[in-house]
């Protein structure tokens, strides 16, 4: 029962980091489908989910998705069926970049107490280019998108890696040192 | 002994160029047959890339104009003349040449691999470099040299699927058997 009570909630809280990461990245940048958004914040939530509660999150991960996209992205842009497989895809990404990586055995995040930083960046830019390509080959393929792929691919691109670099680094390191000074004495 | 040193240095970079060069050119040659007629449609089975990654593995970046050099060699034996070989054909291999040096980089300043482990090649890391290698490859090609090219915005799906599926074949299949090869070799000479 304990177990279950722990995946709900697990599932719960990753459904509302990358709800609140869509939110931030709507009103500070702004998503259109077809052009993306320079400052793609939910990769970075989904990435952290990952990292910290594993593919056990992956049903929450999936539900905010296709949620944000209905509420917050007008079901991108009325095209509700290849908008939520682009979705989708963009919830397994980062479950297969960090797959591909331990299974080639580059990086290992299964201890997040000794992890290095660096293959978190890496990891930033390789489910960038995982995202980016396969939502481009979905949408291209769908024929109901109208992309030009060279804009959708950097603005994709580009915008997954800030995206990216912005939630880790103020998850991993600025949120820790707010923490350290709002409570001095626990140093 | 200084002058020594510079000659021996110059001798091995040049026989070191040399094998690079050899092992794109005759890689290149030996998978001309499956090349598509639409350039933009990439060869699925394309060996260079193996050929190019264990050279810059092997003998470090230097050996660069080399692979450039086996590259365009190819090219010239494929066309016909160098007449034949368009501005647009030099940076695609000038792209493929430098995709493996950006890729084993990106792995050593991201602490992710040196692809040695005493002496011993790290086969799972090299495998995991020619599906980066061939990222980098395919996305250098797409934003440099094919991204106004008519055919490319017909097909982009077709273009890029094609150059990274046939990267990551030619690239795994050359390096795996680069390495069977080496390995029977040095049984036989033991």
């Amino acid at each position: 029962m304990d177990s279950y009570k722990l995946l709900f909630t697990n599932n719960l809280i990753a459904f509302l980091a990358i709800f609140l990461a869509s939110v931030a990245m709507k009103y500070l940048s702004g998503f259109d489908a077809e052009i993306g958004s320079y400052f793609y914040l939910p990769i970075g939530a989904k990435i952290l989910v990952f990292l910290l509660f594993g593919r056990q999150v992956l049903p929450g991960v999936m539900a905010s998705c296709i949620f944000c996209g209905v509420v917050l992205f007008g079901s991108w842009g009325g095209n509700f069926a290849w908008g939520a497989v682009g979705a989708l895809m963009g919830a397994l990404a980062p479950l297969i970049s960090i797959g591909v990586m331990q299974w080639f055995k580059v990086a290992n995040f299964s201890n997040l107490k000794n992890i290095d930083f660096r293959h978190v960046l890496f990891l930033i830019f390789f489910t960038a280019i995982i995202h980016a390509l396969s939502r481009f080959v979905i949408y291209a393929k769908s024929e109901v998108f109208n992309i030009s792929p060279i804009d959708f691919l950097s603005h994709y691109l580009v915008g997954d890696m800030i995206g990216g670099i912005v939630v880790i680094w103020t998850v991993l390191k600025i949120l820790p040192l707010f923490a350290s000074t709002a409570n001095p004495c626990k140093n | 002994m200084p002058y020594i040193m510079t000659s021996m240095n110059i001798k091995q970079f040049i026989s070191h160029s040399l094998i690079a060069l050899m092992m794109v050119l005759l890689s290149r040659v030996l998978i001309s047959g499956l090349d598509s007629p639409n350039f933009i449609i990439g060869n699925y089975l394309w060996l260079p890339i193996g050929a190019a990654i264990l050279s810059y593995l092997l003998f470090g970046f230097k050996v660069f104009p080399g692979v450039l050099l086996g590259y365009l060699i190819a090219e010239v034996i494929i066309e016909g003349s160098i007449a034949d070989i368009s501005q647009r054909e030099f940076l695609s291999r000038t792209m493929s040449s430098l995709a493996p040096i950006i890729a084993i980089s990106i792995m050593r300043v991201f602490s992710l691999s040196n692809f040695f482990n005493e002496d011993k090649i790290n086969i799972g890391h090299v495998f995991f470099l020619v599906l980066l290698s061939a990222v980098t490859s395919t996305l250098l090609k797409t934003f440099f040299v094919y991204d106004k090219a008519e055919e490319f915005l017909a097909d982009p799906v077709g273009h890029i699927g094609s150059y990274l599926v046939g990267d990551m074949i030619g690239g795994i299949v050359f390096i795996y058997i680069g390495i069977k090869l080496s390995s029977l070799m040095l049984k036989k000479l033991r």
